[in-house]
């Protein structure tokens, strides 16, 4: 499983591993039911520290993104949000207020800001119909 | 007794799976190493001063200093090699002065000048090494060899520095240690070395509540391998914790419309470094809560808490006490 | 223990190796001028009786093996230090005694190889230069003499590579150790001759008061053991030879006890001083009690038995 891990950023290694096995599920890269390597595989793989691994997937079971079977390992859950909506949605907005300051301090306006929004969605979107067709093939 | 210590907002209790993650059976294991008011000194010259240092069974524990704060002093001491001045060291459970024969067999030990005999061949000196170690394993041996792909027959003068820091790690490895003692020994090396080094230890850490130390300057290096750091300066510890405490507690603070009063800034305690950005103010702080951020600070209202590297808020700290000081 | 013996010969086997080629060339050279200048016409080169003789390689055999005993001695410890590797030794789980009982063996060894390959090599050249009847030794019980004289030569060959193992251990670089312990050596020879002197000089002093009649024969048997034994060969070989056996177990003990004392190289001459001083005071206090022992015996109790 290919993760790349940006140690200039600061962020801590665990979140970016959680990061990114989110965005490899939203993107169509994992899917419902692929198994997820062992601590052990992704710590040598990565050359990172085992509880690092250990703790980005302890993270990626309490959110239901990815859940365990005893002896044959980690696997991706078939998308069930156990998070409230508030709470979901206060995710959402945490990261969505950065984007804003980000917009306000280059100038573009309210319309320009729904504009963009909308563009990137309907990619998002068109990339996963188009992967879907790919695969179905 | 003077120092300073990373004051938490929230203690980090090991015996939870919480910070640093440890299995409750490897949490409670005695410490590793614990050392308890180490004092060296070279006739009037004090290199160490009322050292206490905790290095918890299983963990990888990075010790970080700047050159000449004592580190290669203190693992001189803790193997055996120097006899301390004042204090106590008990390295799993022994002392290093007293049995430094028995830690020895259960210590991995791979030195900064790495000396070995350079007429002698690898094979030779596995051969000269590994029957003075009761746990040594020809499979682990082999293993190791074969993955670092070393030449048996080779000379130890022809081979490359990096090829002779894995013979080392071999070495160290071979015989089942129950603690591994790096000092700065990838220095030097190229970056494929340097990784395979690195996998080697990541490797050896599964299953065997192995513990490693590191003293090193590779900060960068060492932030994938290691979760818990320890500051040395100037014979002091400076502060040791769980290296994710330490990320979530040091934080650059991006804040506008502060007052500017730069004294009370150098004063506070918890206030690493302060710089200006255009018109913002960039603030390292030491005491960051994340269950409670800071939404005022100084006056000025707190746009975003930064993330820091390990080399940032070490360099931080540094700066801090030496300013201090 | 096997493969520190295997390194540690590995490292030396090289220098008693030299030290018989050594040997070997200082002949061969000594043989080529004395044959230049018996054959040449004219001025004459070598010195009556000639430049290469028994003698000659009695000399340069004995200054060999001497030789080859310091520069055994003298590297197997400091050339460790001075190559770095000395910490891989002690990073081995192995007790530091081992490490120096080792070390001094297979120096010890290797020098004895030296002795003996210069030793047979020195036969054969007189054997077949001089034949066997040039080996004469003058003295009316030749084996006795002979089994003295060797006992003498090997407590000599035996301190000076105890010393120069000694001074290897208390110095980093190799080839400072060699000329450390050369001195050494002409140091102690000679303060061991002063010595000798000055008690000779003493006890014909006192033989003079004597034959003047300015002292009795009462004082002077103090002083006749001594005078005695100074001027008797035998006893000289006896007394010398255990002399330098006690300055080997000096001299071990002062490697021993410095062996990898890395931490404070600049005290680390205090430890031979400090040795040193402590023999001296314990063998010092020792022969004088003996010694007075000895005349008690010797004055009052033997003829006390007498006039029984």
């Amino acid at each position: 499983m290919y993760i790349r891990l940006d140690q200039s950023s600061g962020s801590p290694l665990y979140l970016q591993i959680v990061d990114q096995v989110k965005s490899m599920i939203a993107g169509g890269a994992l899917r419902a039911g692929d198994r997820l390597p062992t601590v052990r595989e992704l710590a040598s793989e990565l050359v990172v520290n085992p509880n690092t691994i250990a703790h980005a997937y302890q993270h990626l079971e309490r959110e239901r993104v990815v859940e365990t079977r005893r002896g044959l390992g980690s696997f991706v859950s078939a998308a069930e949000p156990v998070l409230s909506l508030g709470a979901r949605r206060a995710r959402v907005a945490a990261l969505l207020d950065r984007a804003l300051v980000e917009a306000h301090h280059v100038d573009l306006n309210a319309d320009e800001i729904r504009a963009l929004l909308e563009e990137r969605m309907s990619e998002m979107a068109d990339a996963e119909r188009s992967d879907e067709l790919a695969s179905s093939k | 007794m003077h120092r300073q210590s990373l004051s938490l907002s929230h203690p980090i209790d090991l015996s939870k799976g919480d910070a640093g993650l440890l299995s409750p059976a490897i949490a409670s294991a005695p410490d590793a190493l614990r050392i308890q008011g180490l004092a060296k000194s070279f006739g009037k010259t004090s290199v160490l001063k009322d050292l206490d240092l905790d290095v918890p069974r299983g963990s990888v524990y990075a010790l970080l200093g700047r050159n000449g704060a004592g580190k290669s002093t203190l693992i001189q001491l803790m193997l055996g090699i120097l006899q301390p001045t004042a204090g106590q060291i008990r390295m799993l459970g022994l002392d290093p002065a007293r049995d430094g024969v028995e830690l020895r067999q259960r210590v991995g030990y791979i030195p900064e000048r790495l000396p070995m005999y350079d007429w002698m061949t690898v094979e030779e000196t596995l051969r000269f090494v590994s029957p003075h170690y009761r746990n040594w394993s020809r499979e682990d041996e082999t293993r190791l060899v074969t993955t670092f792909r070393l030449d048996r027959t080779k000379k130890v003068r022809e081979l490359s520095r990096g090829n002779i820091a894995l013979l080392a790690l071999v070495i160290a490895m071979a015989h089942d240690p129950e603690l591994v003692l790096l000092d700065e020994c990838t220095s030097g090396m190229d970056a494929i070395a340097r990784s395979e080094f690195d996998r080697t230890v990541i490797d050896a850490l599964h299953g065997s509540n192995r513990t490693v130390f590191f003293a090193s300057h590779q900060i960068h290096e060492i932030e994938r391998l290691c979760d818990w750091v320890g500051i040395l300066h100037n014979g002091r510890l400076l502060l040791q914790a769980p290296v994710e405490t330490l990320k979530s507690s040091v934080k650059m603070l991006r804040v506008t419309g502060m007052d500017k009063d730069e004294n009370a800034l150098a004063q506070s305690p918890n206030v690493l470094k302060a710089q200006t950005s255009g018109r913002e103010w960039l603030i390292t702080v030491q005491d960051y809560d994340e269950m409670t951020p800071p939404v005022k600070f100084f006056g000025g209202v707190v746009k975003e808490a930064i993330d820091l590297t390990l080399e940032e808020i070490f360099v931080a700290l540094v700066a801090k006490e030496e300013a201090r000081i | 223990m096997k493969t520190l013996i295997w390194k540690e010969w590995r490292e030396t086997r090289m220098i008693p190796a030299a030290f018989c080629l050594l040997f070997l060339a200082i002949n061969l050279f000594l043989i080529t001028i004395q044959y230049l200048a018996d054959h040449m016409h004219g001025a004459r080169v070598t010195p009556p009786g000639g430049i290469y003789t028994v003698d000659s390689v009695k000399l340069t055999g004995v200054a060999c093996s001497l030789l080859a005993a310091v520069v055994c001695g003298g590297s197997i410890v400091s050339s460790e230090a001075s190559k770095g590797t000395m910490s891989f030794l002690t990073s081995l789980p192995v007790p530091k005694k081992s490490l120096w009982l080792v070390k001094a063996g297979i120096g010890f060894a290797g020098a004895s190889a030296a002795l003996l390959g210069i030793l047979l090599l020195g036969l054969a050249l007189i054997w077949v230069n001089f034949g066997w009847s040039a080996i004469a030794i003058a003295h009316q019980d030749p084996l006795a003499f002979l089994v003295m004289l060797t006992v003498l030569m090997l407590s000599a060959f035996t301190a000076v590579y105890a010393v120069s193992y000694a001074v290897s251990c208390l110095n980093n670089q190799t080839f400072a150790s060699i000329v450390f312990a050369i001195l050494a050596c002409f140091a102690i020879s000679g303060a061991g001759f002063g010595m000798i002197l000055l008690l000779d000089g003493v006890t014909t002093q006192k033989l003079s008061e004597f034959n003047n009649h300015l002292i009795t024969l009462h004082e002077f048997d103090y002083y006749l053991a001594l005078y005695a034994t100074l001027h008797n060969p035998e006893s000289m070989i006896v007394a010398t030879s255990f002399a330098l056996l006690t300055l080997t177990v000096i001299a071990l003990h002062i490697s021993n006890v410095s062996f990898g004392a890395t931490e404070e190289p600049r005290r680390r001459y205090l430890i031979p001083l400090r040795i040193v001083g402590k023999w001296t005071a314990v063998y010092a206090s020792l022969g004088a009690a003996l010694y007075g022992l000895y005349m008690v015996i010797l004055f009052h109790v033997q003829p006390a038995l007498m006039r029984q």
